[in-house]
């Protein structure tokens, strides 16, 4: 139950958004049954009609050029393994086209979880008193980013329940006390942010304490299954806000936003078009399309029994096809593959779906660094994760898959934002600075605080391959890349380009 | 928020001083804590490392390509205005 005061909240907020909606200035993006036609209009695809597409979208990725729904369609509705083996192929290539072959790695922090919301796939839901709810204080916060920090990473996502105790203000002040934290060589540098919807003048208010991307799921675009799972009379129950909330992001200044949807609460497919169709709207509208896009797939959650019975969960083959599917639907995106999945599920999707970023090491639970060492707290987590590996572990496995990994944040600290990104992601020249930055953070990391097997390989393999493409590819850097290397020996850190 | 007006000027201004230095990409940023957010500018990425210079407590600009201590020191000066409407501009709620 809500307190009181919860409750004069989010009724003076519900007031508020109810307001902003009936005059919301954009269409709505979203045609269930356009979606529908699209998608219904393309059954049985040719096959050569398919292959074509393939194509396309590989030489879209030297423009940015998305594929149109109908293109979608056509590849989402054939069943030929053929033509699947080269979509894969194809969003391999592509994402090495566009970003290099590097992943960026970070961490999430939880650092609210009580919520005025009460939506039927989430364990944080306000309803639900089986999973304990908490808001980290400045100290408390402090003490999650050293133990995260002293794990080597450097970029984090910062999540937070819609309530009261973590409105705007409260989200600025978290991320002023995220970058002022130091330990030893670690800090975090780059810090995004998932949470509620917002006004304009609270993202401005955000903006200014100096965020790196801003991130709202839709969590479903589908109309009816929108209100299904979010009750009418809560902030998330409307879905017009939600929907333009990253358009508010943009007209606020914020220039690098993240779309995204929880698949598993409708159909695959429709979700896949709608998250085009929302990358198309923001083009549209400001000319700046989703910096990532996000596509978690429901898993368990204490007290939470439609996260395991909806009829809508999304299988291993046919998760695998729409990641790679987003790939080719949205070449310069970045594209996030989440520790909600298995080791070997991530594994064999970062091989054929054209991943860009992942979590590692991840905690989810309110304070779950402090207590590195208890994979799940599933009493105070939103959901359950299901690779728990440390990062090391993690780190290792990609280098010994071929992998750069990369926990580069120079991007947005060089002014490399907004539209002054975009053009580098769409005419995939980006992995220049990638790799490059790559190289740089994952030294630090084998400085710092790899274990020796990551140190060996790392040193002997990693590096000198991806210096070599380097010295081949963007031979002006290499040079620098030495000497920022040897910097970094002599215990000078934050290289970047 | 800059205004159409300032931002076309910050792009006339960035390719001035692209063409005079031989310069291949010049631009303005807004300091946000750690971020430089992107506001304007002009000229193509070589992959060449960047330089910066701090104009005014929020204002930064980037470049690609040599600019020798003197011609940072001219261009500081004669930016100064620039970076004064700039800090006006994003002052504004």
């Amino acid at each position: 139950m809500l307190t009181e005061k919860e409750n004069t909240w989010r009724d003076n907020r519900l007031e508020q958004i109810r307001q902003w909606e009936q005059h919301c200035k954009y269409p709505n993006f979203i045609d269930d049954n356009l979606i529908w036609t699209t998608i219904n209009q393309q059954t049985n695809p040719d096959k050569q009609k398919a292959f074509d597409i393939v194509a396309k979208a590989r030489d879209n990725s030297s423009s940015g050029t998305m594929l149109s729904p109908q293109d979608v369609a056509v590849l989402m509705n054939s069943d030929d393994p053929e033509l699947w083996d080269a979509i894969f192929e194809t969003a391999n290539w592509i994402k090495r086209h566009v970003y290099g072959n590097r992943i960026v790695l970070f961490a999430p922090v939880y650092v609210s979880s009580p919520c005025v919301n009460n939506c039927a796939y989430c364990g944080f839901r306000q309803e639900n008193a089986k999973v304990k709810k908490s808001t980290l204080n400045m100290d408390e916060l402090k003490d999650e980013i050293t133990a995260l920090v002293d794990t080597g990473h450097k970029r984090t996502i910062l999540v937070y329940g819609e309530h009261p105790l973590s409105d705007a203000q409260y989200i600025c002040q978290t991320i002023e006390t995220v970058y002022t934290v130091k330990s030893g060589y670690g800090e975090i540098r780059r810090a995004n942010i998932n949470a509620a919807p917002m006004f304009v003048p609270e993202y401005k208010d955000i903006r200014s304490a100096g965020i790196g991307t801003y991130q709202i799921f839709q969590e479903t675009y589908h109309h009816d299954t929108y209100k299904k799972m979010h009750p009418k009379g809560t902030l998330k129950g409307q879905y017009a806000w939600r929907l333009f909330g990253l358009h508010r992001a943009l007209e606020a200044g914020i220039d690098d936003v993240a779309p995204g949807v929880l698949f598993g609460l409708y159909d695959w497919r429709f979700e896949l078009l709608a998250m085009l169709y929302h990358a198309m709207a923001l083009e549209k509208e400001f000319g700046i399309g989703p910096h990532t896009m996000s596509y978690p797939r429901m898993v368990s959650a204490v007290n939470t029994p439609l996260a395991d019975h909806s009829r809508y969960l999304v299988s291993d083959n046919d998760f695998k096809k729409l990641v790679a599917l987003i790939r080719l639907m949205c070449p310069y995106t970045g594209s996030i593959l989440t520790a909600r999945e298995k080791p070997a599920m991530r594994h064999e999707v970062v091989k054929i779906g054209g991943v860009s970023q992942m979590d590692a090491g991840t905690r989810i639970g309110v304070g779950g660094y402090g207590q590195i060492k208890q994979e799940n707290m599933p009493d105070k987590q939103q959901f359950i994760i299901n690779d728990p590996r440390s990062l090391d572990d993690f780190v290792l496995a990609l280098c010994q898959q071929g992998y750069l990994p990369s926990f580069c944040t120079a991007g947005y600290r060089e002014g490399r934002t907004g539209a002054n990104f975009m053009p580098l992601a769409k005419q995939a020249s980006v992995k220049n600075f990638c790799i490059a930055n790559g190289i740089l953070t994952f030294k630090e990391y084998l400085l710092d605080y790899a274990s020796p097997k990551v140190k060996q390989i790392g040193n002997e393999v990693v590096i000198p391959t991806f210096a070599k493409w380097i010295q081949q590819n963007v031979p002006q850097l290499a040079g620098e890349v030495t000497n920022k290397l040897k910097m970094e020996e002599h215990q000078q850190r934050d290289q970047h380009f | 928020m800059l205004t159409p007006q300032t931002k076309t000027a910050l792009e006339n201004t960035a390719k001035n001083i692209c063409r005079q230095h031989h310069l291949s990409q010049f631009y303005f940023a807004q300091s946000l804590g750690p971020r430089r957010h992107y506001l304007a500018g002009y000229g193509q990425q070589t992959f060449n490392p960047a330089q910066h210079l701090t104009l005014s407590e929020n204002v930064v600009v980037f470049w690609q390509g040599t600019l020798p201590d003197q011609a940072r020191t001219l261009i500081k000066q004669a930016l100064r205005p620039i970076a004064q409407m700039i800090e006006r501009e994003i002052s504004m709620p």
